[in-house]
C-alpha cells in the first residue's frame, strides 16, 4: 500500500464503510468514505438526519471501528487496534465535545478538565496538570470557575469547560459533534466563537452540524447524504 | 364497592401485563422469596409447634414429669432419674395427681419372628393410653386391673409394628408374640395418627425412639436385683402424673419430696456412702420435658431464618428500587395523562402483591417438603416434628408475612419515584433530568447487604467449623474394622446348661473361627456406653461417680488404647462367676484413666502413684488400682469424664469383634456361628461401631448440616443482593463510564474507579458487621462461651475475603457489557 508521509495531514481515511447488523436488518451507514483532514483546518460536516454523520464523527474518534477501509492519524494507522490501544489513541490525539456536555457531575471543574491528563501515558504531575488545567481554562475564559461543580453552571459555560477538557492533551483533532444543539442561540455564539479562535490559533476541528450558519463558519464544508460525500468544495480527496 | 373491585381488577391486570415485561425482575424476585419464605415458614412453624402449640393430649397443662433428684448436702447430682424402688413407692402412694404411670422405655428381641427383629418396648401403667389419649386402630387397651402387679403379659402394638413386622395382619387380636421368653397376648393396635410424647431424657442415642410396642408394667427389663436397689438410679424410668387442680407444682413437690425421702433414706441406711444424701422430688411439665434442652436450636434456626430474610428482603428491595428508576419514563407518561400518586401506588401494590402472592405458592410447597425433610433427618434434634404440618398457623404467618412483604416494597418503590424528577420531565427542562436514585441510597444498601452477608456468613460458618471440628474429632482409640455384637438370653437356661461349660467363652470361640474375624473381645465396644458406679477413695474416703465398663483382658491392647502407667488386665483378672465378685473375692483390680487418676493422687505427683491405690466399687467391693490408660472422648463430648475399667465374666455375652481388612460380616453369619454352640442366646445387637459412631454424631452433622445449608444460602442471596445493587449502580453511571472511555480510560481504568468507588461502602459494611459480632460476643459471652476462640479470627478474616470476592465480581460482572465493546456502546442515548 502507498502512503505518502505527509506530516501536514492530521487524518486520513481511505474506503471506511460502516454496516450495523440487526436481526434481520443491515444499515449500510457509511460507504466507501475517503477523506483526508490537513493540520489547522476546520470542517464542518452536515447533511439530514440519519445520513450518518454521528457515525463518521465516531469512528474518526475511534469510538467504534469501522467495517471496513483504513484510517490513519498523523500517518499512524489506526484501523486495527486494541480497545486499550485505542483509548491511549483517544487520549493523546483527539479531542471531544459533545452535544450534552458530558461533564462528570461529582468531579469538579478542574477535575473535569484534568480526567484526560490522569488517563495520559506519561503520567504527569500535580503541578504540569495544574498548570495545563489552567492555561486551556485561560483559552476559554473560565478560570474563575475553577472549583465549580458542572450543575452550578449554565450551558454555555459547561460547553466551554468541555472544550477546555478536550484541549488538554495537546490533540492533533478536536471533534466536536453538535456543539450547540443543547444551547440558545447566545451561548451557541459564544462557543463558536471560542471554536473559531481555538482555529484561528492553529488547531484542528472537524464539527458536526446541521446548522447551515454555523457550517458556514468552517473553511471546509462537507455534505453528507445517505452514507456518502456528496459535495466536497476545495477539499483534496485522497488517492 | 363494585367500582373499587373493578379498579382492584383493572389494577391487577396492568400489574400482570406491566410485569410480563420484565420476566427477569420477575425470576429474581420470586426465586429470592419463594426461597426465603419457604425457609421461613419451616422453621417458624417448627417453632411455634415447639414452643407454642398446645401438646394433644386431655389436660396437658397439668400433666408434669416427675423427677428423682439425688444430693448430698445440697450438691445437686446432675442425674435426675428414679431408682426403681423409690418409683414404686411413689406410684403406690403419692396423694397429689388424679392420674399417674409409670413408664419404662427398654428393648426385647422378638423372639417369635423369624428374623427375631429388636424392638423398642415400653413397659405402662394401664393409665398411660388415657393420659396420652391414643386412639386405636384395632382392639382395646390395658384396662385398670391389669396394672402394677397383675402379671398379665398383654400388648398393644404401633400402627408401623402392626403393618411392618405384622403385614397389617387384621386378625392379630388374641394372638401370642414373644419377648424373651415370655408370651404377650396382642390386645390392640394404636392408629396410624397417633403423637407418642417424647420423655426419655436426651441423649443422643434415644433421643426420637418410637415405642414399637406398649406391654404391661411388670415384664419390664428391670432385673430382680434393680427392683430393690434403692441407689440403682435408671434413665429408663419415667413417672408422669396429671396433678389436681387444687394443687400447684411447689405444693406437690413439697408433699411428694418426704414421701420419697424418707423411704429412700431408710431403704439406704446401711449403706457409708449415702450418709448425708437425700432425695427432693422435682416436677416439670411435660412440654418442658419434651423441650428440654432443644429449646436454643430452634432459636439458633429461627435467628438464621429470621437473617435470611433481612438479606432477600434487601434484595428484593435492590430490584424494586431499580426498576423504578426504569420505569421513571412511563409514569411520567401516566402522570402527564392524569394518574394521580394513589393511583400510582396502586399500580405498584398490585405488582408487588402478584409477585408475593406467586412466591406464596412455591413457598408453601418448599415448605412441605422442608416438614417432610426434618421429620425424616431430624426428629433426633427437633421434639415434636411429627406434629410440623401446614396447618392454620402455616397459612396465616405466611399470608401475613407476603401481605407485609408487599405492602412494604409498594412503599418503598412510591418513596422511590421522583415526583419531582417526573415533573421535570414533563415540563421538558432536558437538562439534568437524572432518573437514578440518590448515591446516599445506593451506597447505604451496599453497606447494609454487606453488613447482614458478613454476620450471616459468619455465624453459620463458625457453627458450621464447630460442628465439622466435633465430627472430625479423633476418638484417641482405634474403631476401625470393628463390630458390636451383644447377645441374650432367649429363655431361662436348664440346670444342664448352668452347671455345663461356660458359654460366653464358647460364643467367643465360635465367633473366632469365623473367616472373617481377626480377635474377639469379651467386652462391650468402646463407644457402647458406660454404667455409673459410686467410687469411694479408701485413703480419703471421698466420693466420685465414674463411668464404668467391663472389660477383658485384650480389650485396651485391641483397640490400642494407651497404656500411661501400670499394666493391663491378664487373663488370670477375669472373672469366673455371672455376677458381682463371686470367685475373685481377694484380688479384683481396676484399671482407671488419666482423668480419675487426677482425683486420687496429689497434684504434680506421676501417675505411677496411683497404682496400688484402694477404691470402694458399687455395694462396697474393694478394688486395687493396677493401671493408667489414657482418657478417650466418646464422639460429640466435650469432655474426658473420669472412668473406670474393671475385669468382665467369663459370662458376659458382650462382644466387641474386629474384622479383617476388607470383610464384612452378617447378621445370619452370626446367628448360624452362635447356634452351632448353643440355643440359650438369641442375637440381641450388631452394629459397626462406625455406625455407632455416627449416631453419637447425629445431632453435630445435623447442625452441620443446617448451618451448612444456611450459610450456603445466605452467600447465594448475598451474592445476588450485591450483583444486584451494583450492576444497577454501574447501569447508572454507563454515561459517565463511556465519557472517561471516550477521553481515553482503559479499561483497568475503569474497573480501578468502580472498586474503588464501592470498596468504602464495602469496607464501611465489614465494619459495622464486626462491630454488630463484636457486640453479639460481648452480650452473649456466656452462652458462646466454648464457641468463641482464636479460631474464629482465621474464619472471619475467611468471611471478609469471601464477601470482598463477591463484591468485587459484582463490580466487576455488569462492567464488562460496557468496557469490553468500542466505547460508542456506552455513550449511545446519552445524546
Ligand atoms: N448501533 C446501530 N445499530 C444499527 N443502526 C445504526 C446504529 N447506529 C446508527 N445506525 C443507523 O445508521 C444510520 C446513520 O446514523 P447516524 O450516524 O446516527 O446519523 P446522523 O447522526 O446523521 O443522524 C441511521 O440509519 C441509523 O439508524
Ligand atoms: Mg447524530
Amino acid at each position: 500500500m502507498k502512503q505518502s508521509i505527509n506530516n501536514t495531514v492530521a487524518i486520513k481515511m481511505s474506503n471506511i464503510s460502516k454496516v450495523f447488523e440487526t436481526q434481520a436488518l443491515e444499515t449500510h451507514a457509511l460507504t466507501n468514505i475517503n477523506l483526508i483532514i490537513n493540520k489547522g483546518d476546520y470542517v464542518s460536516i452536515s447533511g439530514p438526519s440519519g445520513c450518518g454523520k454521528s457515525t463518521l464523527l465516531s469512528l474518526l474518534g475511534l469510538l467504534d471501528m469501522p467495517t471496513s477501509g483504513q484510517y490513519f492519524i498523523e500517518g499512524e494507522d489506526v484501523s486495527k487496534l486494541s480497545l486499550d490501544e485505542a483509548a491511549e489513541t483517544r487520549n493523546s490525539k483527539i479531542g471531544f465535545i459533545f452535544q450534552s456536555f458530558n461533564l462528570i457531575d461529582e468531579l469538579s471543574v478542574f477535575d473535569n478538565v484534568a480526567l484526560p491528563l490522569r488517563y495520559h501515558r506519561d503520567k504527569p504531575n500535580a503541578e504540569t496538570i495544574k498548570n495545563r488545567v489552567n492555561e486551556c481554562l485561560a483559552q476559554v475564559s473560565m478560570t474563575h470557575r475553577i472549583s465549580h461543580k458542572p450543575n452550578q453552571l449554565s450551558g454555555g459555560q459547561q460547553q466551554r469547560i468541555a472544550i477546555a477538557r478536550a484541549l488538554v492533551t495537546n490533540p492533533a483533532i478536536l471533534l466536536v459533534d453538535e456543539p450547540t444543539g443543547n444551547l440558545d442561540s447566545k451561548s451557541g455564539d459564544q462557543v463558536m466563537d471560542v471554536l473559531a479562535k481555538l482555529n484561528d490559533n492553529g488547531t484542528t476541528i472537524c464539527m458536526v452540524t446541521h446548522d447551515p450558519r454555523y457550517a458556514d463558519m468552517a473553511k471546509i464544508q462537507l455534505k453528507l447524504l445517505d452514507g456518502a460525500i456528496l459535495t466536497v468544495p476545495s477539499l483534496q480527496i485522497a488517492n | 364497592m363494585n367500582s373499587f373491585f373493578y379498579s382492584l381488577l383493572y389494577s391487577i391486570k396492568q400489574a400482570y401485563k406491566s410485569l410480563q415485561q420484565t420476566p427477569s425482575f420477575v425470576f429474581s424476585v420470586i426465586t429470592t422469596m419463594s426461597i426465603t419464605l419457604g425457609a421461613l415458614l419451616c422453621v417458624l412453624t417448627l417453632a411455634y409447634v415447639m414452643l407454642f402449640k398446645q401438646l394433644p393430649y386431655p389436660d396437658s397443662e397439668y400433666l408434669v414429669k416427675v423427677e428423682h433428684v439425688m444430693s448430698k448436702e445440697n450438691e445437686d447430682w446432675s442425674d435426675s432419674s428414679f431408682s426403681y424402688p423409690s418409683l414404686i413407692h411413689l406410684y403406690k402412694n403419692q396423694e397429689v395427681f388424679t392420674d399417674s404411670v409409670m413408664i419404662f422405655y427398654g428393648e426385647r428381641n422378638l423372639t417369635s419372628h423369624q428374623e427375631q427383629p429388636r424392638m423398642n418396648t415400653t413397659y405402662v401403667t394401664p393409665q398411660w393410653f388415657e393420659m396420652f389419649n391414643m386412639p386405636l386402630a384395632l382392639g382395646r387397651v390395658f384396662t385398670e386391673d391389669e396394672g402394677l402387679d397383675s402379671n398379665i403379659p398383654l400388648a398393644v402394638l404401633s400402627y408401623v409394628t402392626w403393618q411392618e413386622i405384622f403385614d397389617g395382619d387384621t386378625s392379630i387380636l388374641g394372638k401370642k408374640i414373644r419377648f424373651r421368653d415370655v408370651s404377650f397376648t396382642v390386645i390392640g393396635v394404636a392408629a396410624h395418627h397417633f403423637i407418642e410424647p417424647e420423655l426419655l431424657d436426651i441423649n443422643a442415642r434415644d433421643s426420637g425412639r418410637k415405642s414399637q410396642v406398649w406391654l404391661t408394667w411388670d415384664f419390664n427389663n428391670m432385673n430382680e436385683r434393680g427392683r430393690t436397689a434403692w441407689a440403682g438410679v435408671d434413665a429408663s424410668m419415667v413417672f408422669v402424673g396429671k396433678l389436681k387442680t387444687d394443687i400447684t407444682k411447689n405444693n406437690a413437690e413439697q408433699l411428694t419430696t418426704p414421701l420419697v425421702n424418707e423411704k429412700w433414706q431408710a431403704g439406704l441406711a446401711d449403706q457409708v456412702f449415702f450418709k448425708n444424701w437425700q432425695v427432693t422430688i422435682r416436677l416439670k411439665t411435660i412440654k418442658d420435658a419434651i423441650l428440654s434442652g432443644k429449646k436454643n436450636s430452634v432459636l439458633l434456626l429461627l435467628a438464621g431464618v429470621l437473617g435470611l430474610v433481612l438479606i432477600a428482603c434487601s434484595n428484593i428491595a435492590n430490584l424494586f428500587i431499580a426498576r423504578m428508576a426504569q420505569l421513571q419514563k412511563s409514569l411520567a407518561i401516566s402522570a402527564a395523562v392524569g394518574a394521580k400518586k394513589a393511583q400510582l401506588f396502586k399500580l405498584l401494590l398490585a405488582e408487588s402483591s402478584l409477585l408475593m402472592f406467586a412466591s406464596l405458592m412455591i413457598a408453601l410447597v418448599f415448605a412441605s417438603v422442608g416438614f417432610s425433610v426434618l421429620q425424616q433427618n431430624l426428629a433426633q434434634v427437633f421434639p415434636r416434628v411429627d406434629e410440623v404440618a401446614l396447618s392454620t398457623f402455616t397459612l396465616s404467618i405466611a399470608i401475613f408475612f407476603a401481605s407485609m412483604f408487599a405492602l412494604f416494597f409498594a412503599l418503598l418503590g412510591n418513596k422511590m419515584i421522583n415526583y419531582r424528577a417526573i415533573s421535570q420531565h414533563l415540563h421538558g427542562s432536558g437538562k439534568g433530568v437524572d432518573m437514578q436514585i440518590s448515591k446516599k441510597v445506593r451506597y447505604s444498601l451496599i453497606v447494609s447487604q454487606v453488613a447482614i452477608a458478613s454476620v450471616l456468613v459468619f455465624g453459620n460458618l463458625s457453627l458450621f467449623s464447630e460442628a465439622l471440628k466435633v465430627i472430625n474429632e479423633p476418638v484417641g482409640v482405634n474403631t476401625a474394622n470393628f463390630v458390636d455384637i451383644d447377645f441374650s438370653t432367649a429363655r431361662r437356661p436348664t440346670q444342664e446348661e448352668i452347671d455345663g461349660p461356660v458359654l460366653g467363652t464358647a460364643i467367643k470361640n465360635s465367633l473366632l473361627a469365623l473367616p472373617q474375624v481377626e480377635a474377639v473381645s469379651n467386652s462391650q465396644s468402646p463407644l457402647s456406653g458406660f454404667n455409673e458406679w459410686t467410687l469411694t477413695n479408701v485413703a480419703t474416703n471421698e466420693h466420685i461417680i465414674p463411668e464404668v465398663k467391663y472389660v477383658d483382658e485384650q480389650y485396651f491392647q485391641l483397640i490400642a488404647q494407651p497404656l500411661l502407667a501400670g499394666d493391663y488386665f491378664t487373663i488370670h483378672d477375669i472373672r469366673e462367676g455371672f455376677t458381682g465378685p463371686e470367685g475373685k473375692v481377694d484380688n479384683m483390680v481396676i484399671i482407671i484413666n488419666d482423668v480419675l487418676a487426677k482425683y486420687l493422687i496429689p497434684e504434680g505427683h506421676s501417675f505411677d502413684d496411683a497404682l496400688g491405690k484402694k477404691v470402694l466399687m458399687g455395694d462396697d467391693e474393694l478394688f486395687t488400682v493396677i493401671g493408667i490408660v489414657k482418657g478417650m472422648k466418646m464422639p460429640g463430648a466435650s469432655t474426658i469424664p473420669v472412668r473406670a475399667y474393671v475385669p468382665s465374666s467369663v459370662h458376659s455375652i458382650n462382644m466387641t469383634v474386629k474384622l479383617k481388612p476388607n470383610q464384612t460380616l452378617s447378621r445370619e453369619q452370626v446367628i448360624t456361628a452362635v447356634n452351632e454352640v448353643t440355643s440359650l442366646f438369641a442375637l440381641f445387637s450388631m452394629k459397626d461401631v462406625a455406625e455407632i459412631h455416627q449416631q453419637l454424631l447425629f445431632s453435630e452433622r445435623a447442625t452441620a448440616i443446617t448451618t451448612g445449608t444456611l450459610a450456603l444460602l445466605t452467600i447465594l442471596l448475598a451474592a445476588l443482593g450485591l450483583y444486584g445493587i451494583l450492576s444497577y449502580s454501574t447501569q447508572m453511571r454507563r454515561f459517565e463510564i463511556g465519557t472517561r472511555l471516550a477521553l481515553g480510560a482503559k479499561r483497568g481504568d475503569i474497573i480501578k474507579l468502580i472498586v474503588y468507588d464501592n470498596a468504602l461502602a464495602v469496607t464501611l459494611g465489614m465494619v459495622i458487621s464486626s462491630l454488630v459480632l463484636l457486640g453479639i460476643m460481648v452480650v452473649f459471652n456466656e452462652q458462646l462461651q466454648n464457641i468463641i476462640n482464636v479460631s474464629l479470627l482465621p474464619l472471619f478474616l475467611l468471611t471478609l475475603l469471601l464477601i470482598s470476592v463477591i463484591a468485587f465480581n459484582a463490580c466487576y460482572l455488569p462492567l464488562r457489557t460496557y468496557i469490553n465493546k468500542p466505547a460508542l456502546y456506552s455513550l449511545r442515548g446519552s445524546e
